[in-house]
């Protein structure tokens, strides 16, 4: 059996870890439609936009998803994936400083997390996208 | 086609799935500072209700609701503590005497 180099590894863990994530928080998404339309509407700048939001973002989650799952589209999904998890950290900053009362419509068990844990988190897979990205491009460089 | 290639991925969108079926969603729970509490009289005409409509024009304080012996008000409470219903309350439990509605007329 032939063993995979270990930083490839990674990246695939990486890989399936965001694939893991953005699957699960798009059918969750979905499937309480509803509330996370309502949850968005609560959120003044989103008001309008709340309803098509409710549908782009689990749509978008999904198809990095699938750009993380075939190994030639990898390298793109794992660099939207981070870029993703930079905009997620950016509105999780923005509502808390400006209104920490809201409710997180993020998805899931993910949901359960207070605002401030949910930065640490989003930080966290914002450097394990970057890592893996960098990772992806320096294997594929030197294949080449 | 290398199916190892996809082993992983596969692992996840199952687990994904698999953790979403059986994940339900979390109900906002009413906390006590939620609501407003009205302690009245069923049938008596001395109810306020603008107080109904309007918590801060409450007719009782927390310590006179204490006085009169009714269905008390939450520790937490300030100065407006007041419990009404603007309709008749119905039970749906089993237990309640049939004839619970003559006792209150004789």
């Amino acid at each position: 059996m032939k063993f995979l180099p270990p930083k490839q590894l990674i990246v695939d863990i990486v890989a399936a870890i965001f694939i893991g994530l953005f699957t699960y928080t798009a059918v969750m998404k979905w499937r309480h439609l509803h509330r996370f339309i309502r949850s968005l509407q609560q959120v003044p700048i989103m008001h309008e936009t709340a309803p098509v939001l409710a549908g782009f973002i689990p749509a978008v989650e999904l198809g990095i998803a699938m750009l993380l799952f075939f190994p030639g589209t990898r390298t793109i999904g794992l660099l939207l994936a981070t870029v993703l998890m930079l905009v997620f950290t950016g509105y999780v900053l923005f509502i808390l400083t400006t209104m920490g009362q809201l409710p997180c419509s993020c998805g899931g068990i993910i949901e359960q997390m207070t605002w401030k844990q949910h930065l640490v988190f989003n930080a966290a897979l914002v450097a394990m996208g970057a890592a893996g990205w960098y990772q992806q491009n320096r294997t594929k460089s030197l294949l080449q | 086609m290398d199916m190892k290639k996809y082993v992983l991925g596969m692992i996840a969108v199952i687990l994904a799935i698999s953790f979403s079926a059986f994940t339900t969603a979390k109900k906002a729970k009413a906390t006590e500072g939620s609501y407003y509490w009205y302690p009245v009289k069923p049938n008596s005409s001395d109810i306020d209700h603008t107080a109904l409509i309007n918590p801060t024009s409450a007719k009782y304080t927390k310590s006179e609701l204490d006085g009169l012996d009714l269905i008390p008000c939450p520790e937490h409470s300030g100065t407006d503590c007041m419990r009404g219903f603007d309709d008749v309350q119905t039970t749906d439990n089993d237990d309640t005497p049939e004839d619970f509605t003559q006792k209150e007329v004789q």
